[in-house]
């Protein structure tokens, strides 16, 4: 299959003719880096599935009005960890849930989880994770995980690049402390 | 600030370090195979109904349009004819009662009909709503040598 750019496949979408053709082109090549982003912060696949079937249908809802201000990617993680993030607010209200402890239901579930394949260590890890708060959670996940650049997260994040290198650096030091004394 | 790359991560972070990143999560078969095509479905779903419901409110505004001109027009047309036929009818049934009562009832009947009292009555109301006195009358018929037969005769 023909690997199309960002910019033709926007083309493409632009027409009408071929909007359906690009767009599942755009899902096939987005969809595995949002669903492996979203997961990481819903943890639950069935959740994941749901934020993500909405961040791509707002994809097909909002694309023609996309500005080329910044990347296409940028732009899919930005609503993807909005619509996280919202995801797991509406959690806590819904069940009238304390902040903590969602991640702790959360940590709980991935014991359970029949799609999750890591180890003890990985699992010992993913709790790590879990420990921290939200956003600097994200950040962890994307500059551990997904090597994003700092400039890339800032865009992404609406955060300066030194809090973000701040963040990620007290994450690192909060990940280590938990898995030595766990 | 102290920035956080692998060496670093090796130095402040030396047991994550050592942890191996591989990916821990995992979906139900076909899942990315699967995931365009329920898309797909959606976005069919999400505009057949809507474009449907938008042909279907279009016709039903362009039915309501042209049922409330017919009508507006057949109660125009109802209104400005329905006169004239109420006219041709009353004249109708006038013509009808004409032929059927006055034009049978000759003169001696519809005198019939009044008594001499009733007369009497109306002549005395002429008199006395009348200005003009008997003997202004006889003045009047002498002056303009009018004979009394050519009165009866003629009224």
């Amino acid at each position: 299959m023909q690997e199309y750019s960002d910019k033709e496949l926007l083309e493409k979408f632009r027409d009408e003719n071929t909007r359906s053709y690009a767009f599942n082109l755009l899902v096939k090549k987005y969809q595995k880096r949002l669903y492996n982003h979203i997961r990481r912060m819903l943890i639950d696949h069935d959740d994941t599935n749901d934020v993500l079937q909405n961040v791509l249908l707002k994809m097909w809802n909002n694309l023609l009005n996309f500005k080329e201000d910044s990347q296409l990617f940028t732009w899919l993680y930005r609503i993807a960890t909005n619509e996280s993030l919202t995801f797991l607010k509406k959690k806590r209200t819904k069940f009238f849930i304390p902040i903590v402890d969602v991640e702790y239901q959360l940590s709980k579930s991935l014991e359970d989880d029949n799609y999750f394949n890591g180890d003890e260590i990985q699992l010992k890890l993913q709790k790590a994770i879990l420990t921290l708060p939200e956003k600097q959670r994200l950040v962890f996940n994307m500059k551990y995980y997904e090597d994003f650049k700092y400039e890339a997260m800032s865009d992404v994040l609406g955060t300066s690049v030194g809090a973000l290198k701040a963040s990620y650096h007290i994450a690192v030091k909060k990940i280590e402390e938990y898995v030595l004394s766990h | 600030m102290e920035t956080v790359d692998n060496e670093e991560l090796k130095k402040i972070a030396p047991h994550l370090h050592k942890i191996e990143k591989k990916a821990v999560f995992s979906t139900p078969d076909n899942y990315f195979e699967k995931l365009p095509g329920e898309l797909q479905d959606k976005i069919n779903a999400r505009i057949k109904p809507k474009k449907y419901w938008v042909a279907d409110y279009k016709i039903a505004f362009a039915s309501a349009s042209i049922f409330v001109f017919i009508f507006v027009g057949i109660r125009y047309y109802s209104s400005t004819s329905s006169a004239p036929t109420k006219e041709i009818a009353n004249s109708e049934m006038l013509q009808e009662f004409d032929t059927l009562y006055l034009a049978s009832a000759d003169e001696i009947d519809l005198a019939d009909q009044l008594d001499d009292e009733s007369l009497e009555s109306a002549a005395q109301q002429i008199d006395a709503g009348s200005d003009i006195s008997s003997s202004e009358i006889e003045d009047y018929l002498i002056s303009d040598n009018i004979d009394i037969a050519t009165i009866t005769n003629e009224f």
